[in-house]
């Protein structure tokens, strides 16, 4: 029981850093863009689909190059989504939300085109398993762990400890402001757009061998990921990064007692304690 | 005394509505009977969004759940029809008011309100798949169509023309009790939340009881609408819940004017057929829906009726009812 405990607690951290990734780069826009893209989670199914599509004729080894490559391809096809949908509606948030679920629709559609309605499974790109508390356990998931660690603290740095950090920084705290002293807040904002979708992308490629790839995966792991959104408080970086942790966990430990479905259902009520007690989050809402 | 326009345009269609049913072929009845059943659940939608702002991905729970109450009721339990409606009925009431409750009772609005309702769709239809052994998974549950019993006459709904007057007393029913509402002081308040909640609370209002009131008399509405679609049809069907006929909902009352008492008919008489032809000869006709939706949203954010009343009231009289 004790070993299963572990097993479970350790899958939800790998988890937890899963949607940490999404979460941060949905809150990342709507820090900085006010605009809540639900289409968020098209990108995560879209990275993983594109990524598999690609290995097929290239090979398995195709799988690291195509972590740079394949966020890359959503960073420049993200920018005419932010310019010609988002932008023309950027005043209205209710407007931003239609528009991002309309384009969800067609984004799964799109998957669906390219990809068939049938889900398959890829092995894990690093075979081996390593023993811990007598389980024999992947080490591919623990290697998931690491690389999407090492992504949110090179996101850290990033926006702490550059020059267009601080301009992004800025332009989040006050974006009239932030232009009024000459900083280019429109491109900053595409930039930040564009980085938030491949951050998710690169989660899709991430979680490719963790589960199945489909055309509707993106919810799967986009719900967990709004769940932490909002328990972290909207806005909150930091919070979000703890809050998908607690995600996670909830999921993997919940996974060893109930059935994934139920643990879903556990975050959900997760969520609502959270909603009735501390309406804006348990780490508080935007800070900027 | 003056009549308005509006009224008499609307009690001619309904007259011609009822006379015309027998002479129709059946594709056509088809037809007006699938976009009777969906202009209620567009009203009641509108309710909701075009009144009190409420951006909502949710309303398929509630379809959802009238459908499957009144249909678990007349299948399993062979109860009558019109206890079957009330139970579907209820039960989505109820579920409006808890997730109204959840989601507005600790001040939560405008965005962070629909990505909860987006949370709770996806989540509950997740769930509705797991309980097969009550929703019958992805097949859904389907059952012999049941019998209207009214004094003498028994009316079986498996004919198309007593479906059709079915769903027409139904729509008309509805139609009439939520105009009231709409125009209703009830109403003006709504309107006002969705302007500017603030000040509705400064004026004295209880913003986030009208709120959780107006979201829970349109998942009534919607699960009527879902119990009656059910029982018409015959089957119930989990896919009832998703994201996807809350979406249809936001098209037809966008399209055809949100927060206007026509529109959302005008916009489901209009696009129904179309999307409906669409999805006939293009499997991929989702991408055609989101499409419509992202070019009305940005596009035409005012629909058919907005125009038509900036058309009457050049001078700006706001989004004013016509009736």
């Amino acid at each position: 029981m004790i070993e299963q405990l572990i097993l479970g607690a350790i899958n939800g951290i790998v988890w937890g850093l899963i949607i940490a990734l999404i979460a941060i780069g949905f809150n990342l826009i709507f820090g900085l863009l006010n605009i809540k893209n639900l289409a968020h989670g098209e990108f995560f199914m879209l990275g993983a689909i594109t990524t598999t599509i690609l290995i097929r004729p290239l090979g398995d080894l195709f799988f690291w190059p195509s972590l740079i490559i394949v966020p890359m391809i959503f960073f420049g096809l993200a920018y005419p989504i932010e310019r010609f949908l988002f932008r023309p509606i950027s005043n209205s948030l209710n407007a931003t939300l239609i528009v991002s679920i309309g384009l969800s629709y067609i984004l799964q559609q799109v998957g669906l085109y390219i990809f068939g309605g049938i889900g398959t499974r890829i092995e894990f790109p690093i075979g081996g398993y390593i023993n811990i508390a007598g389980f024999s356990y992947p080490i591919y998931r623990l290697f998931v762990a690491f690389l999407s660690s090492i992504m949110l603290i090179l996101l850290w740095l990033f926006l702490y400890r550059t020059g267009f950090g601080l301009l992004i920084r800025a332009s989040r705290r006050n974006k009239e402001l932030a232009m009024s002293m000459g900083i280019p807040a429109t491109t900053v904002c595409a930039f930040t757009f564009c980085l938030g979708i491949s951050f998710a992308a690169l989660s899709g490629i991430l979680s490719m061998s963790i589960m199945p790839i489909h055309y509707l995966m993106g919810a799967d792991a986009f719900i967990p990921a709004l769940i932490a959104v909002i328990v972290g408080g909207l806005g909150n970086l930091g919070g979000s990064l703890l809050a998908a942790i607690i995600v996670g966990e909830v999921e993997g430990i919940g996974a060893v007692f109930f059935s994934p479905t139920e643990a879903r259902i556990l975050s959900l009520l997760l969520l609502i304690g959270v909603l009735l007690f501390r309406p804006t989050g348990l780490f508080g809402g935007i800070r900027k | 005394m003056k009549i308005p326009l509006s009224r008499v345009i609307f009690t001619s269609i309904f007259a011609i509505l009822f006379f015309i049913g027998p002479f129709m072929p059946r594709y056509i009845l088809f037809l007006i009977n699938e976009i009777l059943l969906w202009s209620i659940f567009a009203m009641a939608y509108d309710l909701s969004f075009g009144y009190a702002g409420m951006l909502s991905f949710g309303h398929g729970v509630f379809f959802g759940l009238g459908n499957y109450g009144a249909a678990i009721l007349v299948k399993d339990l062979r109860m009558n029809l019109f206890i079957a409606i009330l139970f579907g009925v209820i039960l989505a009431t109820i579920a409006g008011f808890g997730i109204g409750y959840i989601t507005r009772a600790r001040g939560t609005r405008g965005p962070q309100f629909a990505i909860l309702t987006f949370i709770i769709t996806v989540t509950a239809y997740l769930v509705s798949l797991t309980l097969s052994w009550i929703t019958g998974g992805i097949d859904g549950i389907s059952f012999a169509t049941p019998t209207v019993h009214l004094g003498m006459w028994e009316l079986s709904l498996s004919s198309w023309l007593v479906r059709y007057y079915f769903s027409l007393v139904a729509f008309i029913a509805s139609f009439l009790i939520l105009c009231r509402v709409k125009n209703s002081p009830f109403g003006i308040v709504l309107l006002a939340i969705r302007e500017n909640e603030e000040r509705a609370r400064f004026a004295g209002y209880n913003t986030t009881k009208y709120a959780i009131l107006a979201f829970a008399i349109s998942a009534l509405f919607a699960g009527f609408a879902g119990a009656i679609y059910g029982l018409e049809y015959g089957y119930a069907n989990p896919t009832f819940f998703q994201v996807n006929i809350s979406l249809n909902a936001i098209l037809w009352s966008y399209f055809g004017g949100s927060g206007t008492l026509f529109g959302p008919i005008v916009g489901t008489v209009i696009l129904l057929p179309i999307v409906d032809y669409i999805s006939k000869h293009w499997a991929y006709y989702w991408i055609a829906v989101g499409a419509l939706l992202i070019i009305v949203v940005i596009k035409f954010p005012s629909g058919i009726m907005g125009h038509l009343q900036e058309l009457v009231h050049p001078s700006g009289e706001g989004r004013k009812e016509i009736a």
